[in-house]
C-alpha cells in the first residue's frame, strides 16, 4: 500500500503522507494503517458502505476542542486529529488518530485469554481487572458528559494499559452529538451481545445513555469474570446454536442464578462481592425492561472502587486476592475443582 | 514480582503462545477450497494457480494464527478441499471427524501441508460434508464443553463448475441450494462464496445468493486469501466484504 493521501487538521492545514503497512486486523468496521515516515499517526479507512455521514461525524470531531486525555496525559479516546482524503481526487477516506503508544496499549480482548495475560502480565492479581472496569466506567462518563453515547460498547473497543489504564477506539462509529445544533447522528452498528435490550429488535434509532448503562455492566460482568460473558452459558433445553444474544432475550444470565451449563472454567458468581452483584441485578434484571433502573457509570466507579479495596489477600496463593466478605479463596476453590488457575505461578 | 512491568514480553511470535479454549463460545468456519485439475492447468502471475496458492497459504497462515490470539481466538477452522483424491478434510488430523483433535484445529493453531490439483470438482459432496462436520461439531462442543456456539460459517472458493467423482456434470447442486437456504434460516448459517475465473456463476449464485456470491476478475490469490480472513471476522456483513473484493476500499 502506498497510498497518498492529504491530512486535513482541525484548523484547514494540510500536510502530505503516504498510507504505509496495515495495522492490526482487518477488522469489520474499516482497515487501519501505519503512515510513512509518521510512526506517531495512524489512519482507519473506513469501508465505503460505511463512509455515510463520515463528513458529518468528522466535523463534528474534529471541531471538539478538548482533549481526550486523562490526570496524567493518557489518553481515553483515540480521537481523530485529521480527516483523510486521496491526494489525487480528493475523496474523503477516513481519519488519522495518534497511534496509542506510550503507555503502552494492547486490545482487551487478547487479555481474555489466559495464555496472553500469564505472559503479557505477571503477577497481576484480580484487583487488575477491577481497575480496569473502573477506568471504564469513567471514560464512559466522560463521554456521556460530552453528550454522546458510545453506541458500540464492547471489548474489542476497548484498549488497556498495563497500569488498568482503557482507551476506547473507533469513535466514528459512536452516536454523536453536534454541539452547534444539538442533534444527535446516530450509531449505526453495535454487537447484540452487548446490545441493550430495547435496542436489539429495531433498526439504528437514537440510543439514550441508559443503553451504554447496560453494555457497562456486561463488560463489567466480563472483566470481573476475566472475560467469560454473562450471558454466556448453554441452557439445558438447547437443541440448536446458542449464542449470548439469545440468552438476553430470554433473560438468562447466569450471574443472576439462569440454569445455564458453563465450561469448568467460567468464574463463579460467588466470586464478586456483593457490591458488584446487587448492581449487576439492577442493571440486567431490573434495568432489562426498565432502563432508568440500571447503575450509571459513576455508580460503577464507585462500587468498584469500594469492592477493590475491600479485597482480602489469599493465604496460599500470593497472586490470589479476593473480596473479604467471602469465607474463602474462589480461585482456590475454582483450581480444587479442577479448572486451570486463573491467577497461576503464586504458590507462596 | 510487580504485577505493573507489564507488556514487556510481547514480542516473540504468536504461535509460541499456547492457545486456551476455555472461552464460553466458539465459532466454527469450514473453508472449502477448490482443487481440481483446473488449479494445475491455469496460471496466476505466470506461476500454476495451485502453487500460487501454496507460496500464499504459507504467507497467510501465520496471520491467521496471529489473529487466533486475539479477534479469532473463539474461531475452529475445518479445511476441506475438492479435487485431487475426491473430497478430503486437510486441517487437523486429516479425518472427517468432529471429536476433539480431528478435523477441526484453533485458529492459533491452523497448518495446511501443500495442497494438490487434480481430478475433478465434487463442490456438492463438499459442502455437505461441511454441514455434516460442522453440526456434529455444534453437538459435541455444546454437549461436552459446555460452550456456546452460533451459526457456522462457510467460506466457498471455486473456479469450476460442480461434477461428480468422476468429473461428470451433477445437479446435485440445485438441491444443496435448498438446503442451504433452510441452514440459512434455521441454522443460522453463513456462506460467502468467491468465484475466480472459469467459476460457473449460476451455481454459486443458487448456493450463496447474490448477496453473499463475490465473483472475483482475476485470479489474485493473495487478495482471495485476504478477503477470506475478513469473511471470517465476526460481525461482517456481506457488503462490507464486497466492498473490499471490487477495490473500492480506497474509493
Amino acid at each position: 500500500m502506498s497510498l497518498d493521501v492529504w491530512l486535513i487538521a482541525p484548523d484547514g492545514r494540510r500536510s502530505a503522507a503516504t498510507l504505509g503497512a496495515p495495522v492490526g486486523s482487518a477488522g469489520s468496521q474499516g482497515r487501519v494503517f501505519g503512515l510513512r515516515d509518521r510512526p506517531d499517526t495512524v489512519v482507519k479507512v473506513l469501508h465505503r458502505a460505511d463512509r455515510v455521514h463520515l463528513a458529518d461525524r468528522l466535523r463534528i470531531m474534529l471541531a471538539d476542542p478538548a482533549g481526550w486525555a486523562g490526570g496524567s496525559g493518557q489518553p481515553l479516546v483515540a480521537w481523530p486529529s485529521a480527516a483523510v482524503h486521496r491526494r489525487d481526487d480528493g475523496r474523503l477516506l477516513g481519519y488519522a488518530a495518534p497511534r496509542l503508544a506510550h503507555p503502552r496499549f494492547v486490545p482487551l480482548p487478547s487479555l481474555f485469554n489466559p495464555a496472553v495475560r500469564a505472559r503479557m502480565l505477571p503477577g497481576a492479581t484480580w484487583s487488575w481487572w477491577l481497575t480496569v472496569a473502573e477506568e471504564l466506567a469513567r471514560v464512559v462518563h466522560v463521554v456521556h458528559q460530552r453528550g454522546h453515547v458510545v453506541g458500540d460498547l464492547a471489548p474489542a473497543n476497548v484498549f488497556v494499559s498495563a497500569s488498568g489504564g482503557v482507551c476506547l477506539i473507533d469513535a466514528d462509529g459512536w452516536q454523536l452529538r453536534d454541539p452547534v445544533t444539538g442533534v444527535d447522528l446516530t450509531c449505526p452498528f453495535s454487537r447484540p451481545e452487548y446490545t441493550a435490550p430495547e435496542h436489539l429488535a429495531g433498526p439504528s434509532r437514537s440510543r439514550e445513555p441508559a443503553s451504554d448503562h447496560w453494555a457497562l455492566a456486561v463488560l463489567v460482568a466480563q472483566l470481573t469474570c476475566l472475560g467469560f460473558h454473562p450471558f454466556g452459558g448453554v441452557p439445558r433445553e438447547t437443541a440448536g446454536p446458542v449464542e449470548e444474544v439469545d440468552n438476553v432475550r430470554l433473560r438468562r444470565c447466569r450471574l443472576l442464578g439462569a440454569d445455564v451449563r458453563v465450561p469448568a472454567a467460567a468464574v463463579p458468581p460467588e466470586a464478586l462481592p456483593a457490591v458488584l452483584r446487587r448492581r449487576l441485578g439492577d442493571a440486567l434484571d431490573a434495568g432489562y425492561a426498565a432502563p432508568a433502573a440500571r447503575p450509571g457509570p459513576q455508580s460503577w466507579a464507585a462500587a468498584l472502587a469500594y469492592a477493590r479495596d475491600s479485597l482480602a489477600p489469599c493465604p496460599a496463593v500470593a497472586t490470589h486476592v479476593y473480596p473479604r466478605e467471602a469465607r474463602n479463596c474462589p480461585w482456590c476453590r475454582m483450581a480444587e475443582a479442577g479448572a486451570p488457575d486463573p491467577f497461576p505461578g503464586g504458590q507462596r | 514480582m510487580n504485577p505493573f512491568a507489564l507488556f514487556e514480553d510481547d514480542t516473540d511470535e504468536p504461535d509460541e503462545v499456547e492457545f486456551v479454549t476455555d472461552t464460553h463460545r466458539r465459532r466454527f468456519v469450514a473453508l472449502l477450497i477448490d482443487t481440481s485439475r483446473s488449479m494445475g492447468a491455469t496460471q496466476s502471475n505466470g506461476v500454476v494457480a495451485i502453487d500460487a496458492l501454496n507460496r500464499e497459504l504459507a504467507r497467510w497462515l501465520p496471520t491467521v494464527r496471529a489473529e487466533g490470539r486475539g479477534p479469532l481466538r473463539d474461531v475452529e477452522f475445518v479445511v476441506i478441499t475438492f479435487g485431487a483424491g475426491g473430497v478430503g478434510v486437510v486441517s487437523g488430523d486429516g479425518t472427517p471427524s468432529a471429536e476433539d483433535g480431528g478435523a477441526f484445529v484453533p485458529a492459533s493453531r491452523l497448518e495446511l501441508a501443500p495442497l494438490v490439483a487434480g481430478g475433478a470438482t465434487p463442490m456438492v459432496e463438499a459442502v455437505e460434508l461441511a454441514l455434516s462436520l460442522v453440526e456434529r461439531r455444534r453437538q459435541h462442543v455444546q454437549t461436552v464443553h459446555a460452550q456456546q456456539t452460533g451459526g457456522p460459517r462457510l467460506i466457498l472458493v471455486s473456479d469450476g463448475a460442480p461434477t461428480d467423482a468422476e468429473g461428470n456434470p451433477t445437479d446435485g447442486w440445485r438441491s444443496l441450494a435448498r438446503r442451504l437456504e433452510q441452514w440459512r434460516s434455521t441454522g443460522r448459517m453463513r456462506l460467502f462464496a468467491f468465484g475466480v475465473p472459469g467459476v460457473d456463476d449460476e451455481v454459486m449464485r443458487a448456493l450463496a445468493t447474490a448477496s453473499g456470491y463475490f465473483p472475483l476478475a482475476d485470479l489474485d490469490l493473495r487478495k482471495l486469501l485476504d478477503l477470506i480472513l475478513v469473511a471470517t471476522s465476526e460481525h461482517v456483513d456481506f457488503d462490507q466484504v464486497r466492498s473490499q473484493v471490487y477495490g473500492d476500499e480506497f474509493r
